[in-house]
C-alpha cells in the first residue's frame, strides 16, 4: 500500500471517529453528565450568569441568601427569597404572622412539597383550628446561627413577624468538627463568589463541541457549597476521630453568643420568641441511609449537638424564652431521609408538636383588638 | 485497499471501538448510579 493512500485512509477514519464520538455525544449530552456539570458548560459558553442557576446567592452581609424564584424538585422559592408561595411583606393586620428560623431542616430539604413542610403544615393546622395565621419559612440550607442573626438584622425582621420560631442547633455543630475555632465562624465560613471563566478560543470550541462540553461538564463539574461558604474546604473529609477530638475540646462559644443575640432583638422588635430543638434521628437510620462519613462521624456530632441543645436551654432561661423540646425519638426512623432530615410525616409531627406546645396566649394579641 | 488497511490495524481500531462503548457506555452507567442514589439534601447541595 502507497504511503498516501495510508495517510488518507487513516485520516478518513479519524474522521469518521470523531464524527461517529460526536453524534454519540450530540445524542447523549444530557444522560451521560449530570446537570451541574451542564450549568458550567453553560456559564463557560456566555449562555447563562452563574448565579441563575443557583439556588443559593452570595451576599455582601448575609453571606448568602436562597435565590428568589429558583426552582428545583426540592427547593421552591419564593419572589422574596422564602420557601413556598408568595407573600406579602407587609403583614395582614388580623392575621397572626408566625416566622420560622432555621437551616435545611426548617427550610425542609427532605419534602419535596412546599406546602408539606413543617412550616407550612403548621399554618395549615393553625388555621383549621380556627386561627387566622400566617406562616413563613425562613430556612436557609447549610445555615448557622451567623448566617440567621444576618438575615434576621438585614431582612426578615422587616416582615414585621408576631412570633418567631427560632430552629437552630444543628448546623453550628459543624464549626465545632475543626481546630482552631473561632467564635466569629471566621475559621469555618469565608465569603466567596463563584466564577467560571473562559479562556482563548474554548467557548468557540465548546460551541461546536458536544464530546468536549461532556469532558468540561465532568471537569468542571458543580461549584460545590464549600467553594462558595464553607471552610475548611472539603469538610467531610475529616478525619471522624480528629472531630471528635476537636468537638470534646470546642466549646460553642460562637452560638452562644448569635443566639443572644438573635433573640434579644427579636425581643426588642415587639416579636416573641420561641426556641424549637428538634430530634435528629438515632444510629439506626445507617441501617437504611448510606453515608460512610456521617455515619462514622455520627457520635461526635451527637456530642456536638448535645453541647449546642444546652445552650438553647440556658437563653431560654436567660432570656425568658418559651423553649419547645421534642423528645430525641418522638419522630420514627421511618420518616427520617438521612440523619437529620424529615420527610413530610416527620414534618406533620414537627408541626403538630409545636401547635400543641406553643402558648396559645402568643396569639391573642390581634384577636383582642 | 481500505480492507488491507483494516486488517493490518485491526487491533487498534478495535480499540477505538472498544475505547468508544466503554467511554459511553461507562458514563451513562455512572450517571444512572449518582442519579438514583442521591438523597434530598445532596440534590439540594447540587443545586448551588
Amino acid at each position: 500500500m502507497k504511503k498516501e493512500h495510508i495517510v488518507i485512509w487513516t485520516l478518513f477514519l479519524f474522521l469518521m471517529f470523531v464524527f461517529c464520538v460526536e453524534m454519540t455525544s450530540r445524542w447523549l449530552y444530557k444522560d451521560v453528565t449530570l446537570e451541574a456539570g451542564r450549568k458550567s458548560v453553560e456559564v463557560l459558553l456566555g449562555n447563562a450568569d452563574i448565579y441563575n442557576y443557583s439556588s443559593f446567592t452570595p451576599h455582601p452581609y448575609m453571606l448568602y441568601e436562597n435565590t428568589p424564584l429558583y426552582t428545583n424538585s426540592y427547593q421552591q422559592i419564593n419572589s422574596l427569597g422564602y420557601r413556598g408561595h408568595e407573600i406579602s411583606e407587609t403583614p395582614d393586620k388580623k392575621t397572626i404572622r408566625i416566622l420560622t428560623l432555621g437551616g435545611s431542616t426548617t427550610f425542609d430539604g427532605g419534602v419535596e412539597n412546599p406546602a408539606k413542610t413543617w412550616t407550612a403544615q403548621l399554618e395549615g393546622i393553625f388555621n383549621h383550628k380556627g386561627y387566622k395565621v400566617e406562616t413563613i419559612n425562613g430556612g436557609i440550607n447549610a445555615a448557622t446561627s451567623a448566617e440567621m442573626l444576618s438575615h434576621y438584622m438585614f431582612k426578615y425582621r422587616y416582615l414585621s413577624p408576631d412570633v418567631v420560631i427560632v430552629n437552630l442547633g444543628w448546623n453550628d455543630t459543624a464549626p465545632l468538627y475543626f481546630k482552631d475555632y473561632d467564635p466569629t465562624y471566621s475559621k469555618f465560613r469565608r465569603w466567596g463568589g463563584l466564577s467560571i471563566a473562559s479562556r482563548v478560543g474554548e467557548k468557540e470550541i465548546l460551541q461546536y463541541s458536544y464530546f468536549l462540553r461532556i469532558i468540561y461538564a465532568w471537569w468542571l463539574g458543580n461549584p460545590k457549597l464549600s467553594d462558595l461558604i464553607l471552610l475548611p474546604a472539603e469538610w467531610n473529609t475529616v478525619k471522624p476521630s480528629m472531630i471528635m477530638q476537636n468537638v470534646k475540646h470546642n466549646e460553642p462559644i460562637g452560638f452562644e453568643r448569635n443566639l443572644g443575640v438573635l433573640l434579644q432583638t427579636i425581643i426588642t422588635d415587639g416579636a416573641k420568641p420561641v426556641l424549637f430543638i428538634e430530634p435528629i434521628a438515632t444510629a439506626d437510620i445507617f441501617k437504611t441511609y448510606h453515608d460512610d462519613w456521617v455515619k462514622s462521624a455520627f457520635s461526635a456530632m451527637e456530642i456536638a449537638y448535645e453541647k449546642d441543645k444546652a445552650v438553647v436551654r440556658k437563653m431560654s432561661k436567660k432570656y425568658h424564652v418559651f423553649l419547645i423540646e421534642m423528645p430525641k425519638s418522638s419522630i420514627p426512623i421511618s420518616d427520617f431521609v438521612d440523619h437529620a432530615h424529615v420527610n413530610e410525616a416527620g414534618a406533620a409531627l414537627k408541626a403538630n408538636f409545636i401547635y400543641q406546645n406553643l402558648p396559645k396566649n402568643y396569639l391573642r394579641k390581634k384577636y383582642a383588638s | 485497499m481500505l480492507r488491507d488497511f483494516v486488517y493490518k490495524r485491526k487491533k487498534f481500531i478495535a480499540l477505538l471501538i472498544g475505547a468508544y462503548f466503554i467511554f459511553f457506555g461507562g458514563l451513562l452507567l455512572y450517571v444512572d448510579k449518582l442519579t438514583n442514589t442521591k438523597t434530598p439534601i445532596e440534590i439540594i447541595i447540587d443545586s448551588i
